[in-house]
Formats: C-alpha cells, sequence, structure tokens
C-alpha cells in the first residue's frame, strides 16, 4: 500500500487527480491542493473554542418570544424541549433534543478527540477514528433544524393582537454553532488519522 | 467511465486504481472504505431531467402558502418568501440571510450549475468558463440544507397542532419533491466521472487552441 505522499503526489480533493506534490493546483481541475491542509489541528482547534463560545449564549438566550394577549413568554433551547415533552410529542422532543443538543455536542467532543489523538500520535484505530469522523460530517448540518423552526413559526404565527412568535437572539447564536462546528470537520485532514499507520497492508 | 483511472484517496492519502464500473456499481478505497466513485447509466441525461423537474417544483412551491393555521376564527398562511420577510421584519436578519442562503440560494446555484454542466457534457463539449462552477459545485453540496428545513416544516407542524388547527398547502408536497429530486439531480453527478470528461473533452480541443 503507497500512499499519494510517499509516491511523490498530492491528492486533489475535488477530482481525485494526481499532481506533483507542492506544485499548489491539481493538473485536472485547478483546484488549489496541499498535501495535508495547512496548520490543519490548529485551525480546527481555534473554531472547536469559538463553537463553544457561541453555544453558551445559545442555550442561556431565548430563541424565541410568543406575544400573546398583552403578556409575552420566552423561550430557550432547552425550554421548548421540556414544552414537546409535556405536550405528549415524545419523537419532536427527541428530534430536538437531538439535533439542537446531543449532536452539537457530541461534534465538538468528536473532533477535539480526533485532533487530540493526531496531535499525540496515540495509536487509535484510525478506520474507527475515520468513521467517527464521517458520522460528525454528515449530521452537521443536522443540528440546523431547530433555527429552521424558529423561522417557520415566525412566519406563521403572525396574527396581529391575538399572537405573534419574534425570532430571539439565541437562534443567531445557535446557527453560528452550527457553521462553526461545520466549519471544523472541514479544516480538519482525516488523512492525518492515517499518516501514522504502517507501511503494510492491513487485516 | 470506459478505463482505469489512477486516484488519489482524500480521506486517507491512499493510491487506487479505478477499474472502469458498470452502472450500479461504486469504487471504494482499499483502505479506508471512502466511496471513490459511482457509475450510474446516462449520468447527465438523469441529472438534467432531475434538476430541472427540481426547479420547476420548486417554483410551485414559491407560488402557494406552504401551512396554514386557523386559530381564533383567523386564517394566517405562510409562503416561503414570508419566512424570510418576517424574520428580517424582526430584526433577525442575520437568520433571514442564512435561510435565504442555505434552503434557496446554494440548492437553485447547484441545480443551474448541473443543468449548465450536464448540458455541455451531454453533447461531448465543454467551456473554460464552466471550470470554476464546476468546483464549487463539489463544495457547495455541504452547505445545502433542503432536507434539514423539509423536516423543520413537520417539526413546526407537530409544535403547533396541539395549539391551532394546521393544514399543509400545496406548497409543502412541492417542496418535498424538491427535497427528494435535488438530492437525486445531486448524486448523479459522480465527480470522478465528470472530471474525467471534461478532461477528455478539453484535451481533445485543445489542439484548437481551446474553442468552446
Ligand atoms: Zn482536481
Ligand atoms: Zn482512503
Amino acid at each position: 500500500m503507497t500512499t499519494a505522499r510517499e509516491a511523490g503526489f498530492d491528492v486533489c480533493h475535488t477530482c481525485l487527480a494526481l499532481s506533483a506534490s507542492g506544485s499548489g493546483h491539481c493538473v485536472r481541475c485547478g483546484a488549489h491542493i496541499h498535501p495535508r491542509i495547512p496548520d490543519s489541528l490548529q485551525r480546527t482547534v481555534a473554531l472547536l473554542i469559538a463553537a463553544i463560545v457561541l453555544y453558551v449564549p445559545a442555550n442561556l438566550l431565548p430563541i424565541m418570544t410568543t406575544d400573546q394577549f398583552e403578556s409575552s413568554q420566552d423561550s430557550t433551547i432547552i425550554g421548548g424541549v421540556v414544552i414537546l415533552w409535556n405536550m405528549g410529542s415524545y419523537p419532536v422532543a427527541l428530534v430536538i433534543l437531538i439535533a439542537s443538543v446531543l449532536v452539537p455536542i457530541g461534534k465538538i467532543l468528536t473532533v477535539a478527540m480526533l485532533c487530540w489523538t493526531v496531535g499525540r500520535h496515540l495509536p487509535v484505530s484510525p478506520r474507527q477514528r475515520t468513521t467517527l469522523y464521517r458520522i460528525t460530517e454528515f449530521i452537521g448540518k443536522w443540528s440546523m433544524v431547530d433555527v429552521f423552526v424558529v423561522a417557520i413559526l415566525v412566519a406563521l404565527i403572525q396574527i396581529t393582537g391575538i399572537i405573534v412568535i419574534r425570532p430571539g437572539a439565541a437562534a443567531l447564536a445557535f446557527a453560528g454553532v452550527v457553521i462553526v462546528t461545520m466549519l471544523a470537520a472541514e479544516s480538519f485532514d482525516p488523512r492525518l488519522l492515517w499518516d501514522d499507520e504502517p507501511e503494510k497492508p492491513d487485516e | 467511465m470506459s478505463e482505469t483511472a489512477s486516484v488519489g484517496c482524500p480521506e486517507c492519502d491512499l493510491l487506487g486504481e479505478v477499474p472502469s464500473l458498470v452502472p450500479g456499481q461504486r469504487a471504494r478505497c482499499a483502505r479506508c472504505g471512502y466511496v471513490l466513485a459511482v457509475c450510474y447509466d446516462d449520468p447527465y441525461a438523469r441529472a438534467w431531467s432531475f434538476s430541472v423537474a427540481a426547479l420547476v417544483v420548486l417554483a410551485i412551491a414559491f407560488s402557494f402558502p406552504f401551512l396554514s393555521i386557523a386559530a381564533a376564527g383567523v386564517t394566517n398562511s405562510m409562503t416561503l418568501v414570508q419566512t424570510v420577510l418576517y424574520l428580517s421584519q424582526y430584526g433577525a436578519d442575520g437568520i433571514a440571510v442564512l435561510v435565504s442562503i442555505f434552503v434557496i440560494l446554494v440548492p437553485v446555484l447547484m441545480l443551474v450549475f448541473i443543468i449548465a454542466l450536464a448540458t455541455a457534457l451531454r453533447a461531448d463539449r465543454f467551456h473554460p468558463l464552466l471550470m470554476a462552477p464546476t468546483r464549487w459545485l463539489f463544495h457547495l453540496n455541504g452547505w445545502a440544507m433542503v432536507e434539514v428545513f423539509a423536516i423543520g416544516v413537520i417539526v413546526s407542524l407537530v409544535k403547533l397542532a396541539a395549539m391551532a388547527r394546521v393544514s399543509l398547502g400545496p406548497s409543502f408536497w412541492a417542496y418535498l419533491a424538491f427535497t427528494g429530486l435535488f438530492l437525486l439531480a445531486f448524486s448523479s453527478m459522480d465527480r470522478l466521472t465528470v472530471w474525467r470528461d471534461i478532461e477528455r473533452i478539453t484535451t481533445k480541443t485543445r489542439p484548437e487552441s481551446g474553442k468552446g
């Protein structure tokens, strides 16, 4: 098993072509290429820290405010899950709990763990870590579902004088968490997971 | 795909050979299992039809109400455009912009790129101006949130069902169809097939100074 790096090539992420290492641009499609994403770990860690910082207001501030008969009521992400659960809408409560709470936290922890094992050259199975990386990449955008729910409710519940729903500051902070964690997963170079692999076929 | 292609795996850097595939087959990296190529029967005709159909149902989704709600004798209905307008009316311009980008702009751009590219490659032609959009197409995919929005609509529906009578408008079904067609359209564009065809066409026409 030979890697592109050992053979003196850089792999293009856009078209999979092999170009002479260090040429900077793919011979076939012209995309920017690197042997490995430059400063991948530092960038990923910086983005994870940004995500953690944004996660605090995303959970403390109201994600939306309901104005009904002169009174107004704020609701947070967790508050929304509790209301749904009490209403008996268990599947939807679970969808929001998973998408808005478990997925972002799980993503941040997983990517942080991947960075840590790569930085320390820990002998953890590259195959298993690659599976974790792919799961985080795949589920990333699903966390946006609660932001879209707020957008839909705001547009739908507009009966002036009776009931109005307004978007809250947490919606933007939460969208920020989702975008920043997606960028973190993108800036992590999965090839680093395999770089410590001995040069022999596994199995 | 006609002949063997030398490629590198973008996720583990292993060198590999993608053999010629028959429709329905896919080639995976020998070490990490990454899908390097998928073969479809007549992929460009397929991608073109799904993309055009997706844009048609999206136009329908834009023209009619998505959901309507009846509470306290008053009815209100929501359209796709209103979701964006109300958000910015309440000062949530950031969210309005993000919804427009992820749910409308990115998917529509991708479909337009797919139609242009599939039209060209089906006719065995390629214009250098298509180069950059073709690269963007494969990067934009992670940021298209069409299916996430569809789930968002369903969640909203359940949230409201307890407090009001909610009914689905024609746009809801049109948008669900759009979601399916959009996913089918993009998945038809296998990047190795696309880029190898572009390479073949451009090297063939290069002696005539690359006219498109
Ligand atoms: Zn390339
Ligand atoms: Zn691989």
